[in-house]
């Protein structure tokens, strides 16, 4: 369970996010929707520990986030491995922290075992220039599940990926949170409307300058649909345009802001 | 798959060609100074001899030579490693404690520069031995460009490196030697190359107080007598050793920093 309470955010006099409130229940899959620069990867660091919040606080499980911690694990865009280890090494790092107790050899098969689960059997010794971007985000979440944290943070892990495999790895995400029955709580950055209704049980609509929760939606339908009925449904369809409604009424008035800042040079 | 080793083979291609084309410019070199010397005579030939005069007095003196190398890598080499081994260690300390670097930076920057050379004095006064007080000299030429880079490899690890560290839990040994020190390493690296050319240099000069043997010691001694022939011949073999401790450098560093080629 991650609490947000009154989170406020601002550098340099700027206010990044405005006295947010959120929860993000036990198994819920969270999207953070929100156009580019409106603060959700803000939002994410800081439930990650990664930044300090100006005001308000943060608690995962009941506890005060202050500085990283072993219940989060974060997948970020496109560098979660070191690129002077191999992928295998990658893993058996973030796996050997986490389980001090294990041996080398216990470790080694855990880090096999969900390369393998993501689709990723023969690349335990390939350093990460070598694979592709979705292999490379494969990799980074097989490290982030195998570890055993209950949150998972995701910062707009498919951002810079193509579309065929952005939908591999949605069904892969999906899946993986499926299976978990509960037992795991995922907060997913995404700019992507689609993307959002398609994977996330609830989404929240950040607006921008400064961010805030313009909208909270809970998704309508059930995680077993299939992404080809998802957009045949109604419910879903109008949710769909409620937020892109939302979304555009909220880029108008940047926008016009922009537009009263402007107006002054006669453009 | 196929395109990289297509590529690999083109690498492999150009090199070779380069790898001839140094070859070539060295040969005409070579060919250049024959001209002026041996053929021509154009130049002073005491202090310019030619070929003729050179590889005989190279094959004469190639025990001593092979002796004086045997001297000048037992100061080098263990001067270098423990330069290195310094610099590295404390770049580390103090670059991953930011409040000490803010103390100590200014006084970095103002002891970095001085000349090594200016120190000689003070190291045959205050240390027991002329070997220790050489190896000091190289010691302390290498150990600030090391330092210095370790610092500025530090400063410039991608903040993104540190956040997937810290979102690891890692810390101590672990976030030293599996993260720090290799996100460093390419700028490490840049400052053990210059600390390595500039200890060729101190080397020599080192070998100039107190040695008894030595590459350093070699060229000295007969530039005294006049004897360049020996002199130009000394001179040719130590380039030829410093060529191939570049080359094995250059080696190292590929493989160490394999990793910075594909990106």
């Amino acid at each position: 369970m991650i609490e947000c309470r009154n989170l406020t955010v601002a550098f340099q006099n700027r206010t990044i996010l405005d006295r947010i409130s959120l929860n993000v229940s036990d198994g819920a899959f969270l999207c953070l929707l929100g156009q580019s620069g409106c603060g959700k990867s803000t939002l994410l660091r800081s439930f990650a520990g990664l930044l300090k919040p100006t005001s308000g606080e943060v608690l995962v499980n009941g506890r005060a986030v202050d500085g990283p911690e072993a219940a989060c694990s974060v997948v970020f865009q496109d560098y979660s491995l070191f690129p002077w280890m191999t992928t295998g090494k990658n893993l058996m790092l973030a796996l050997s922290t986490a389980y001090q107790e294990k041996s080398r050899a216990e470790i080694r098969n855990l880090a096999e075992s969900y390369l393998e689960m993501v689709g990723l059997g023969g690349v335990f010794n390939q350093y990460p220039a070598a694979l592709s971007g979705g292999m490379r985000q494969r990799a980074a979440i097989a490290r982030a599940i195998a570890t055993p944290s209950k949150v998972l943070l995701m910062d707009e892990p498919f951002g810079a990926l193509d579309p065929v495999n952005r939908a591999m790895l949605q069904d892969l995400v999906r899946e993986l949170h499926r299976d978990s029955r509960g037992a795991r709580t995922v907060v997913f950055v995404t700019h992507d409307v689609d993307e959002a209704l398609y994977l996330g049980t609830e989404i929240a609509v950040l607006g921008s300058s400064p961010g805030r929760v313009i909208a909270l939606e809970q998704n309508p339908v059930s995680r077993q649909i299939p992404r080809e009925k998802l957009f045949e449904n109604e419910s879903v369809i109008s949710l769909q345009r409620r937020i892109m409604e939302i979304y555009r009424s909220d880029m108008n008035e940047k926008l016009n802001l922009r537009q009263t800042f402007h107006s002054g040079n006669g453009i | 798959m196929t395109q990289e080793t297509i590529k690999t083979k083109q690498d492999k291609r150009d090199r070779r060609i380069a790898a001839i084309g140094t070859a070539a410019v060295f040969v005409g070199l070579v060919a250049m100074y024959a001209l002026l010397t041996d053929v021509t005579k154009a130049l002073d030939p005491v202090l310019f001899p030619g070929w003729g005069v050179i590889l005989p007095e190279l094959g004469r003196s190639s025990g001593e030579l092979f002796k004086g190398l045997y001297y000048s890598m037992r100061l080098l080499l263990p001067s270098l490693a423990a330069a290195i081994l310094a610099g590295i260690s404390v770049g580390l300390l103090v670059g991953m404690h930011p409040k000490a670097k803010l103390v100590l930076m200014p006084l970095f920057r103002a002891l970095n520069p001085f000349p090594p050379t200016m120190l000689i004095p003070y190291a045959i006064a205050v240390l027991p031995s002329f070997w220790l007080s050489s190896a000091a000299i190289i010691f302390i030429g290498v150990f600030w460009p090391v330092l210095m880079s370790t610092l500025h490899g530090i400063a410039m690890l991608e903040p993104r490196w540190i956040d997937n560290a810290r979102c690891l839990q890692l810390t101590g040994r672990k976030l030293i030697f599996r993260v720090i020190l290799p996100g460093a390493m390419p700028q490490i690296f840049s400052g053990i190359g210059s600390g390595l050319i500039f200890s060729f240099i101190l080397l020599t000069v080192a070998e100039m107080f107190g040695a008894k043997a030595g590459l350093g010691f070699f060229v000295q001694y007969y530039a005294d007598f006049a004897e360049y022939g020996r002199v130009l011949g000394g001179i040719l073999f130590m380039s030829t050793v410093v060529v191939l401790i570049m080359t094995v450098f250059d080696r190292i560093q590929r493989r160490v920093l394999h990793w910075t080629q594909k990106r």
